[in-house]
């Protein structure tokens, strides 16, 4: 079955050129080439939403370079005139321009005049539909960008013209300078967002071919490297295309699980063009699983849309076909019959007419501007002269009354501008203390975001690799003799000792287990599976905090740590046969309190005044790590036995 | 001979999922025929051909493992989840019971332990760890549970035995201090558990029901 509804975005990046500077040469010269500078600014300023007012600025630059022949201003001012003459529906003219920039630029030594100029012919060739040019034209394009070491850029050249055979039905020149594009991304830095485009793209072409698990694999790739705080935008087409893709493999679960997503995003968006194609796609869903009655609530919620918005053609088609398979599958097909005819003027009109609409809307908006633009020049000419008048009678008058104001004023002033220094003094001081604390919390959240994302990191790639490392060699132990290559335990053992060692890392890390009954279990926890795996036997007194106390992670970290070692000294050194683990946290009545944790073995015991001993042991390292958290860890030891005494105050 | 226990894995990870499947298809008693790159096949795949008990990851490109067994586990009540984690991951872990997993287990355990694991969970048994008895003893303690009268099912009640272990494990006791402190086997205690995580799961939906109903304080 075909999905003639198919609501698939490709994304398309625009060639973005560093902006331009000015050359000094005489003054008048350098007036001009400011005035264009400034000229060309102010048009990107408002590009995005003005464009008539952009193209505006942009002609009076092109005039202007053109007139004192400042070379690097002219072909800035021909790169945004030809960009936005195309946008506009003017064309010809883009590349009327863009020509006669092209025949400069060849007698020019600099590679970047003449990139901009093929860029520049190469965007109308494709507006104009004059596909084979387009191509051609983007090549030579390459080349000198290429030849200027601006990889970003090669890459949307390359994506631009993926998109081009793309319209051509040239799928595998498509897939083919995709991949291009997706091989100089991956080489850039910090280029998660566009690599994803890439991907993206690269799966759109497969869907184009209804090769569905391609797509699917190069669609999920690119979902991994969106962020949901950054990528919102490419986020809900991506999901969209993934409840797409699963329906057309019949696999609704997952489609509608994806559509679900992409529809709150675009709720949350409030972009309504997309909630009705979302909606359309979801009631699709329900209609191939013949559940009219589950697809009518859609509709009805996507028609609500519509009714209050005026949205275009293809959104209103995406609807249609579903009204006309709900319909069907009612069997009302006097009403299938109406809808599909709707379809039919729709598509009519969309295929031949929307285009050239278009543009006459633009033209005609254009037109209109500009007459406005006349009269309110007329206007503003009739106010100054009135102005001027007025101005002259009432200038005597005014002069009077200057005089007796500027000396009211001035008394007035100067009694404001003492009381004005008083507060600014005071606020300033407010702002100063204001903006530390600012700098102060954001720095905290600095380092805690710094503290999950190492954690992340640390927990993604080398907790995974450590894993198959692990799982590998016990494999390996089942086909090889083990005895004779004990090789194979001991790695298998070190990758364990790693994710392990590894994970108590993150637990300190982990702001959610800032509890101090958490460290208590986790103790607890980890002195029964290290001790039971030994020949001693392990006796645990342990009280809970009735109260819920915060520990930082670093402290938990340490007190953990130093328990850890304590233990580990037992079994290494002590000659014990039993050892007692006692924790107390002794709430105080006032304010916090103490932890205390006591680690008692029946050993022949040791002179922990030695410093030898001491530093066999780790004592100094235990000690260490105690003191840093404001805590304290001693050793009393007998010939009965030893005991570590480690004290948190909380 | 018993029937082998059927197994699938669902895995990303290409080491990860074939080491897998070759140390479970190793073993007597075991058979792995099922293993899928992602969430949307397995539960695509998985809904027409159930098995035993599926090892499941829960950081899957695209959707997660905790979404696939929540969609799954309706469907097929009898086919047991076991969430395959690198970390202890409480949380996302926590998460995965409450959706209708009945287990978990961290990657780099034993070959022996994982099939230990697996044949238990196969007969009604799952292990707890103190943070997670932590969270579950939240879960039923914290939110105000529905009004005696309103109870319809006896399924949302803890019985006394199962708040006794679920209060031992969540400070730190192991299974097996837990069974002697009982005096009962270590298996018994295990199958409490599974017990618990099952009244978890309908006491999840409980809670939500009467969070939508807005009937809590009632």
């Amino acid at each position: 079955m075909t999905h003639h509804y198919a609501y698939k975005l490709l994304l398309v990046s625009i060639l973005c050129l560093s902006g331009c500077a000015s050359l000094a040469q005489s003054s008048s010269y350098n007036t001009d080439t400011a005035y264009v500078g400034n000229s060309l600014r102010a048009g990107e300023a408002v590009e995005s939403s003005d464009a008539k007012k952009a193209l505006g600025y942009y002609q009076k630059a092109y005039t202007v370079a053109r007139r004192v022949q400042y070379t690097k201003g002219y072909f800035e001012a021909v790169r945004l005139v030809a960009f936005v003459l195309n946008n506009v529906g003017r064309s010809d003219e883009a590349k009327a321009i863009a020509r006669q920039a092209l025949q400069q630029a060849n007698a020019d030594t600099s590679k970047r005049y003449k990139m901009i100029c093929h860029a520049a012919l190469a965007i109308t060739a494709a507006k104009q539909g004059d596909l084979a040019e387009a191509i051609r034209q983007y090549e030579q394009t390459a080349g000198y960008v290429r030849a200027l070491g601006r990889r970003d850029n090669e890459a949307v050249i390359y994506n631009n013209m993926a998109a081009i055979y793309q319209r051509q039905n040239l799928l595998d020149q498509a897939i083919a300078y995709n991949q291009k594009a997706l091989a100089i991304r991956r080489a850039l830095p910090n280029n998660d967002r566009e690599i994803a485009s890439s991907l993206f793209n690269i799966g759109a072409v497969y869907g184009i071919r209804e090769d569905y698990r391609h797509e699917t694999d190069y669609t999920l790739q690119a979902l991994r490297l969106l962020k949901p705080e950054r990528d919102v935008d490419m986020l809900m087409t991506v999901y969209n295309n993934l409840g797409y893709v699963y329906r057309s493999t019949n696999r609704y679960d997952s489609s509608f699980y994806y559509l679900n997503k992409a529809l709150v995003l675009s709720q949350k968006m409030g972009m309504p063009a997309e909630e009705i194609r979302i909606l359309s796609n979801l009631a699709a869903n329900h209609l191939d699983k013949k559940h009219p009655a589950s697809a009518r609530p859609l509709l009805a919620r996507a028609r609500a849309i519509m009714d209050t918005l005026k949205p275009g053609l293809p959104e209103q088609q995406s609807w249609l076909v579903q009204m006309v398979n709900m319909s069907e599958l009612l069997g009302d097909y006097r009403s299938a019959y109406r809808w599909l005819d709707q379809y039919r003027i729709n598509k009519d009109s969309l295929t031949s007419l929307s285009i050239r609409e278009q543009l006459e809307t633009y033209d005609q908006t254009m037109r209109r501007a500009e007459a406005r633009e006349k009269i309110a020049e007329k206007q503003t000419q009739i106010a100054r002269l009135e102005a001027d008048q007025r101005r002259q009678t009432t200038w005597l008058w005014i002069a009077g009354m200057a005089v007796l104001f500027l000396a009211v004023g001035g008394g007035l002033g100067w009694l404001y501008y003492r009381q004005r220094q008083k507060t600014a003094a005071a606020a300033l001081l407010a702002a100063q203390q204001e903006q530390e604390l600012t700098a102060i919390r954001s720095e905290l959240a600095g380092q805690q975001k710094e503290r999950t994302r190492i954690s992340k990191e640390m927990h993604d790639d080398l907790g995974a690799s450590m894993t198959a490392i692990g799982l590998l060699s016990e494999v390996a132990k089942t086909r090889v003799d083990a005895q004779a290559v004990p090789e194979v335990g001991k790695i298998s053992e070190i990758s364990a000792a790693m994710v392990t060692s590894m994970n108590e890392i993150i637990w300190s890390l982990n702001t959610r287990n800032d509890s101090l009954n958490g460290l208590i279990a986790y103790i607890r926890v980890y002195a029964r599976e290290f001790i039971d795996n030994t020949s001693l036997t392990l006796k645990i007194e342990a009280q809970e905090s009735p109260d819920e106390v915060m520990i930082r992670g670093v402290d938990r970290r340490n007190v953990f740590l130093t328990v850890k070692e304590a233990l580990n000294n037992v079994v290494k050194h002590a000659q014990a046969t039993e050892v007692t683990l006692r924790m107390h946290p002794l709430a105080n009545p006032i304010q916090g309190g103490i932890f205390q944790v006591d680690i008692c073995d029946n050993g022949r015991g040791f002179d922990p005044t030695s410093v030898a001993h001491a530093n066999r042991n780790g004592l100094t390292n235990m000690q260490l790590r105690m003191d840093e958290s404001g805590g304290s860890c001693s050793v009393e030891s007998t010939e009965m036995g030893t005991c570590v005494k480690v004290r948190f105050p909380y | 001979m018993n029937t082998p226990i059927i197994v699938a894995i669902v895995e990303d990870k290409d080491d990860i999922r074939q080491s897998l499947a070759i140390l479970v298809n190793g073993a007597d008693g075991f058979v792995c025929k099922q293993t899928y790159v992602n969430a949307e096949d397995a539960l695509d795949d998985l809904t027409r051909y159930p098995v035993d008990v599926v090892l499941m990851d829960i950081d899957l490109p695209g959707m997660n493992g905790i979404e696939c067994v929540r969609l799954l586990k309706p469907r097929h009540p009898d086919m047991q989840f076991m969430m395959c984690t690198i970390y202890d991951e409480e949380e996302k872990v926590f998460e995965a019971l409450k959706a209708g997993a009945n287990s978990f287990i961290l990657k780099r355990s034993s070959p022996a332990r994982l099939l230990d694991a697996i044949r238990e969970l196969h007969d009604g048994g799952s292990p707890m760890s103190s943070s997670i008895a932590r969270k579950v003893v939240g879960s039923f303690f914290n939110v105000p549970a529905p009004a005696e009268a309103e109870r319809n099912t006896e399924l949302d009640i803890l019985t006394p035995r199962e708040r006794e272990i679920l209060g031992r494990l969540s400070k730190g006791y192991s299974h097996k201090e837990v069974a002697d402190e009982l005096f009962v086997s270590p298996t018994t205690v295990r199958k409490h558990i599974f017990n618990i995580y099952e009244k978890l799961q309908v006491h999840t939906k409980v809670a939500a029901v009467n969070k939508y109903l807005n009937r809590t304080n009632l």
